[in-house]
């Protein structure tokens, strides 16, 4: 459960940064990157507390 | 004796008591390894000061030739001082500073350094809720101190920092493992935010999307060389030492031997570059970037929320708690040894409760500059003291740990070469930036020339 969690909270993270990207690069207007930085960051934050706060196995 | 009132010996033996879970020295099986070391200190170095310090760069005129080479400069002789200084130290003794400083000055002089340490962390914490009440004050339109304001510029700002004041205290009362684990996860996300805010805002201030005229562009629209109005204005060597001096306490201070004394070797120390370079060069560019675009208003939340929206606003918030939290709860706990037996929750809430009315007055984070630079020159003397006595004491024939064997209550040597240290930094008539450098020779000079005066009297 741990790595699947590990690998979606960096998709997260690489999405917020990939939007940052596509705004400096002019392929997404202002307006969309904020909103998709807010919702990578939400999934960001979600995702690892739940990595973070899970009980180990066992 | 009245039940308040408390003899040195007391004290002492109470505040050993709180840091006796690291008394010993670390064992060789619980060393770290150097990638945790890089995670560590690559988390610490990214918090709510740099939303603050980049930005007064830009608006103390400094040029983007000065403010590159200088945060280079000054980045690397920080490295090399916890390299050369602080680690080394930290991996012979395997010791905090807290324990090796006991044996050096006595338990009176590491209760007066705690207090000490324990009121200026009351500082940093009230500045960090200013810088979170910038944020939250955009939800209910609370316009930020202005670049000039000493005193809060309205009551809606008093009730807004008192408010988020309280709730952090409230957080620091209720515990620290889980808002700790809770920063470690915040900090890459913080870290994003600062690139992607700048990103964000670069094509707003003219840069092409190859970056072929970014140069320009600083030092035309960002590092333009012009202080804002009433700031002094920054060259080279004001970058290059506050970068030097940004975490004085830490490295020439010493205090980072907590850390440092898992390290497997003395070179672990250079693995401070994985917090400076990131923290204290990136994010320190990517602050100012974000302040050049909204005209140089000094407001730690609205540049965040002009360039990255809602999660920018809200990055800024965490990133002063964050950072406030671990200072409320240590304040508390160093403070917890001179009260008459309270609990930690007590104290922690009058601690909060200082820190709380000190974070309504907006100068305590318009200066913040200049606190940092008093904050490291204060401690520093201490780390000239501890270094004279590991190495130099012992080069020269004079007995080490001299409180130690003579069971001395305070070392009046190092009292004296403390406050010496000082009123000789504070009369300098130079710029206070410099003060700490010819400060730190005169505290290791004066040092051994007192010890050496007293062993042959001896």
């Amino acid at each position: 459960m741990k790595p699947l969690l590990w690998i979606l909270s960096i998709a997260a993270l690489g999405g917020c940064a990939a939007s940052a990207v596509m705004v400096f690069a002019g392929a997404m207007d202002e307006a969309s990157f904020k909103t998709t930085f807010l919702v990578c960051s939400v999934l960001w934050f979600a995702i690892s507390s739940v990595r973070i706060y899970l009980p180990a196995k066992g | 004796m009245s039940q308040t009132e408390l003899t040195a010996e007391q004290l002492a033996a109470r505040m050993d008591k709180l840091y006796e879970f690291d008394r010993e020295p670390v064992d060789e099986n619980r060393l770290h390894s150097n990638s945790r070391f890089a995670g560590l200190l690559a988390g610490e170095h990214v918090a709510a000061t740099e939303f603050v310090i980049g930005a007064f760069f830009v608006l103390h005129g400094v040029t983007a030739a000065d403010l590159f080479s200088g945060l280079i400069v000054g980045n690397i002789l920080a490295v090399l001082s916890w390299a050369f200084l602080c680690a080394p130290i930290a991996v012979q003794t395997r010791l905090t500073l807290y324990w090796y400083l006991r044996r050096i000055a006595g338990p009176g002089v590491t209760i007066i350094y705690n207090i000490g340490n324990a009121f200026l962390f009351c500082i940093l914490a009230g500045a960090m809720i200013s810088v979170s009440a910038t944020a939250l004050g955009l939800a209910f339109d609370i316009p930020g101190p202005q670049l000039s304001d000493i005193y809060p510029n309205s009551v809606a700002w008093v009730l807004l920092t008192f408010a988020i004041g309280m709730a952090f205290t409230a957080v620091a009362i209720l515990g620290f493992e889980k808002v700790g684990q809770f920063a470690e996860l915040c900090s890459p996300w913080i870290f994003l935010v600062f690139i992607a805010g700048a990103l964000a805002m670069l094509p707003r201030l003219g840069v092409a999307t190859d970056f072929s005229n970014f140069w320009e562009v600083a030092n035309q629209k960002i590092w333009t060389g012009r202080p804002s109005p009433g700031q002094e204005q920054f060259h080279f060597w004001h970058i290059t030492f506050f970068a030097w001096f940004a975490n004085l306490a830490m490295h020439v201070g010493l205090s980072d031997m907590a850390l440092f004394r898992y390290a497997r070797n003395w070179k672990t120390g250079f693995y401070s570059a994985f917090g400076m370079f990131p923290g204290h060069f990136l994010a320190w560019i990517c602050s100012g970037i974000m302040v050049a675009a909204v005209d140089r208003e000094m407001n730690p939340g609205l540049m965040a929320f002009t360039a990255a929206g809602i999660a920018g606003a809200v990055a800024v918030f965490i990133a002063g708690w964050t950072t406030a939290n671990p200072t409320l709860y240590r304040a508390g706990l160093a403070l917890q040894v001179v009260t008459p037996n309270w609990p930690r929750w007590r104290i922690t809430l009058i601690a909060g409760a200082a820190t709380t009315i000190v974070a309504c007055f907006p100068v305590v984070f318009l200066k913040l500059l200049d606190y940092v630079a008093i904050y490291g020159l204060l401690l520093m003397p201490i780390g000239a003291i501890v270094v004279a006595e590991h190495w130099i004491l012992p080069r020269l024939g004079i007995p080490q740990f001299e409180a130690e064997r003579k069971g001395k209550q305070i070392s009046w040597t190092v009292l004296l070469v403390w406050a010496g240290t000082l009123l000789f930094c504070f009369a300098l008539p130079i710029h206070l930036y410099f003060r700490w450098l010819p400060g730190y020779f005169v505290a290791l000079g004066a040092y051994v020339l007192l010890r050496k005066v007293r062993a042959q009297k001896a």
